[in-house]
């Protein structure tokens, strides 16, 4: 029987998932040791609210750790040798990247969501519960909670568009035998300015008109009357429209250039 | 069959394959001759579809090496390519749950008689011993088309013999082709049929092997002596 593209995205996941189990399990060992580490230094001296800095710190190291991940998930195949065998298989570029990308969005999850649960458990153990309460009674009384679900939407597609950049910039390096690394960080910033370019041109056409002319007097201090506007949401499905379009392309584009150009 | 219509690779400056052109019968095993750099492993990338011509036509069965040509190659590089970190078994599900052609009873026959163990971590194994698990998986295949590259490279006598052993006991003769490319042309000598010596990228010549045999009245590594009898082999 033919195994169906379920299967084979299942085992090629699995495979990706697998091959990142033992620099996860370190990052996560190192994520419980950092807090162990800061824990005992709250509890000899240093202020509570510390907690709140450390756990950001320690969020945002561990997704840079993820996003330097996503570029060796790539160049790994290549260092290996085992780019043999997935390019004798019977799949494409979109399956691969497919698979790849589910599995860094998978350690996303895990990762950073442990992290987030760790420094939460510590926050409210050093600060007090109160302080998650009374952030999520802040929310809920201030129509907050929208614009933060929202903005997570956008912040979790525009990280996909970060990982697809990756890849697109990987594949871009693996064309050249030469300075590939080279190339695909170079590949990498400059497609982020292109993207982000094209990304403000198009904004500001969409509200750059009559309709949106009382939008210039918001300033920090009344951006509420933003937030609770129309052109809110129409800004967030604009720029989620945008994020959606961007990734397709790349992830379209980066499965054709492995497809049709990527030669070992 | 496999037809090569005035196929060219180039890497940069240097030329792999000339304008080579040749048609390979199905149902044999072909033993692909040269010396190193004559463009033999490039010929076996280009049928699975890991490079590319420049200029020419690859037919398999008619079809330009693709997804669908892929279903029914089983290739093996001469590099290890198996993910180092798998234990024999993970790479076996691993392989079998792209293909409809994987023969699980042939993969225990095969685990036996090759003394492997789907416990042993491919990192962990000699360069014997992968060797063998890289023949198991692509044996396990009842694959049309079977690409051996450099097999018996760097492999001691005894393992060389249990590879040869191995090709011999589960070749379908008839039903399935094998392009074996080797320098080890003793070892192979008595299992080809058919032989394709590659010389700067061309070919130098080629026929079946019992009348290259006969008419020169010499062994296949005489012939190939007398073929690159101007390169050092």
């Amino acid at each position: 029987m033919k195994p169906s593209n379920g299967s084979i995205l299942f085992s090629i996941y699995k495979k990706d998932l697998l091959s990142v189990k033992l620099e996860s399990l370190l990052v996560l060992a190192a994520v419980f040791l950092g807090y162990l580490y800061f824990s005992y230094k709250i509890l000899t001296g240093w202020p509570a609210p510390t907690i709140l800095g450390i756990t950001s710190t320690i969020f945002f190291i561990v997704m840079f750790v993820i996003f330097v991940g996503t570029f060796t998930s790539v160049s790994r195949e290549w260092s290996n040798n085992t780019i043999y065998l997935i390019m004798s298989l019977p799949i494409g570029g979109k399956m691969i990247f497919l698979s790849k990308l589910l599995a860094v969005m998978t350690q996303l999850i895990v990762l950073g969501g442990a992290t987030i649960l760790i420094g939460s458990l510590l926050s409210s153990f050093f600060l007090g519960i109160d302080i998650i309460t009374e952030a999520f009674g802040f929310l809920s009384s201030y129509q907050l909670l929208q614009v933060l679900i929202k903005g997570v939407i956008l912040l979790f597609f525009g990280i996909i568009q970060i990982i697809l950049i990756a890849f697109f910039s990987s594949m871009i390096g693996k064309l050249f035998k030469r300075f590939s690394w080279f190339i695909t960080v170079i590949t990498f910033i400059f497609t982020n300015i292109i993207i982000g370019r094209i990304n403000g041109f198009l904004l500001n056409s969409f509200f750059n008109n009559e309709r949106y002319a009382h939008l210039n007097e918001i300033t920090v201090h009344n951006h509420h009357l933003f937030m609770e506007s129309l052109p809110f949401n129409e800004f967030f499905l604009l720029q989620l429209a945008l994020l959606l379009l961007f990734s397709t392309g790349l992830f379209f584009l980066t499965s054709a250039i492995y497809d049709k150009k990527v030669e070992l | 069959m496999i037809e090569l219509k005035a196929v060219t690779k180039t890497f940069g400056s240097t030329t792999a394959l000339d304008s080579i052109s040749t048609t390979i019968p199905e149902g044999k095993i072909i033993g692909v001759l040269g010396p190193n750099g004559s463009g033999k492993s490039t010929l076996l990338k280009m049928l699975v579809g890991l490079n590319k011509p420049n200029y020419g036509t690859i037919l398999i069965d008619g079809k330009k090496p693709s997804m669908d040509t892929k279903n029914f190659i089983s290739y093996l590089p001469e590099i290890d390519y198996l993910y180092p970190w798998m234990t024999i078994q993970q790479a076996a599900d691993f392989v079998k749950s792209f293909y409809e052609d994987w023969d699980e009873n042939k993969y225990n026959e095969l685990m036996k008689f090759l003394e492997l163990q789907p416990s042993m971590v491919i990192k962990k194994i000699s360069r014997g011993m992968r060797a063998k698990a890289k023949l198991l998986l692509s044996f396990s295949r009842n694959a049309k088309l079977i690409l051996l590259d450099e097999p018996l490279s760097g492999i001691d006598v005894l393992t060389r013999d249990k590879i040869i052993e191995t090709i011999i006991h589960d070749y379908r003769a008839g039903d399935q082709t094998i392009l074996i490319t080797t320098h080890e042309i003793r070892e192979v000598e008595g299992i080809l049929d058919e032989v394709i010596f590659i010389r700067q990228g061309q070919v130098a010549l080629e026929g079946n092997v019992e009348e290259l045999r006969c008419q020169r009245q010499a062994s296949l590594v005489e012939i190939m002596k007398e073929v690159y009898s101007h390169e050092t082999i």
